[in-house]
């Protein structure tokens, strides 16, 4: 039976180098997708989630295990996500087009479509909606994020450090905006 | 989860993933069924959703990336180029196994980001120090991780690797005893 990631945390603040490559492992392509998503830049995101994980091997016995430890870790990760924003990086955000070539060896991963007017369509769909995506907050890329990660949101709450209704509402003013964005939305529905 | 009476708006999504409570998921059902609004928005909502979870997410080149996040580890202190953000490291924080390596302290100062450039010109002087350092001049590496504050040109630019299983494998070149 594989450790919980709680018992890998445990591990790793017992000095189990073992325990935290595992916690590496289960967790380095969410981080990265979080931090990606909220950044926006490749180069942050590789900045933050290495900081990040440096902080959980570091500060492994700081975690309580009252919460667990993927609230915990997304709480860093947001918190370090935020900062590194705030420091002023932010303006090298990228807007990443499919099919763009990125300088840092990227990998794009399209879903493969066969016909090419679909293929282009969909690509400049892809393009408005990474694009209006970029133009959302911080916290409401964040909490999106997390709820195509299928985070509960209590979850997602407990890791932006928010109420759970706040979380509704970065999350529907997100999915409006997108919508909006994309064409497809309408004027909201009359009250 | 908390529905509001009437419009599903901030409860479109919760809905969606079935996160409310039974008697709320039922209320929101039975509007859906009436408000022709509600539907489309719910029909919008979800196909963005399914949009943002087919946008292609870069994924970095993994070795790359642990193996400077290795090269973080090891370096001990604030990771490089971060002094503002220093981590509340917690009482009885362990003590990274890496970093009792001996290269440990070259890497300190070192550790930050390099250009592409930089890298190629790293490789280059770390071919030409691969086949000067047999030939002994490896003697002087720092015997603990603190102690590298002085320069120590020789070994440098070793860090510049983006594998550290490269650098590991130099342990081999180290003149054994008597060397």
């Amino acid at each position: 039976v594989e450790p919980s990631d709680e018992v890998l945390c445990r591990r790793t603040a017992a000095g189990d180098a073992a325990a935290f490559e595992r916690l590496v492992e289960r967790y380095q392509r969410r981080a990265w997708r979080l931090a990606w998503s909220v950044l926006g830049d490749a180069e942050d995101a590789r900045d933050v989630t290495q900081e990040a994980f440096v902080r959980v091997y570091r500060a492994a016995a700081s975690f309580a295990g009252r919460a667990r430890f993927s609230t915990w870790f997304y709480r860093l990760l947001l918190n370090l996500c935020l900062e590194h924003r705030r420091r002023g990086r932010w303006w090298r955000r990228r807007v990443v087009v499919a099919g763009d070539v990125e300088p840092d060896g990227l990998e794009h991963h399209a879903p493969p479509l066969d016909d090419p007017t679909e293929r282009l369509a969909h690509e400049q769909d892809m393009a408005r909606l990474t694009a209006a995506a970029a133009r959302l907050s911080p916290q409401q890329r964040a909490a999106l994020a997390l709820t195509l990660d299928g985070l509960p949101t209590v979850e997602i709450a407990a890791a932006l450090g928010c109420s759970p209704a706040t979380v509704r509402v970065h999350v529907h003013r997100a999915v409006s905006a997108l919508r909006a964005e994309v064409g497809a939305a309408a004027p909201e529905a009359p009250r | 989860v908390k529905a509001r009476p009437g419009h599903l708006d901030t409860t479109l999504v919760p809905y969606l993933r079935g996160e409310l409570a039974a008697d709320e998921q039922t209320a929101a059902a039975a509007h859906l069924a009436e408000c022709a609004g509600c539907r489309r928005a719910l029909d919008e909502t979800r196909a963005v959703l399914d949009a943002l979870r087919a946008v292609p997410v870069p994924e970095p080149d993994w070795d790359r990336w642990r193996a400077e996040l290795r090269i973080r580890l090891a370096a001990g202190g604030p990771a490089a180029g971060r002094g503002d953000a220093r981590p509340s490291v917690a009482a009885g924080a362990p003590a990274p196994g890496r970093a009792r390596r001996w290269w440990a302290g070259v890497l300190e100062r070192t550790a930050g980001r390099r250009p592409a450039w930089a890298l190629a010109a790293a490789v280059a002087a770390a071919v030409v120090l691969m086949v000067a350092l047999p030939a002994g001049r490896h003697q002087s590496a720092p015997p603990s991780g603190r102690s590298a504050r002085g320069p120590t040109p020789a070994v440098e630019p070793f860090d510049l690797f983006e594998d550290l299983d490269l650098i590991a494998h130099l342990d081999r070149l180290v003149p054994g005893p008597g060397g």
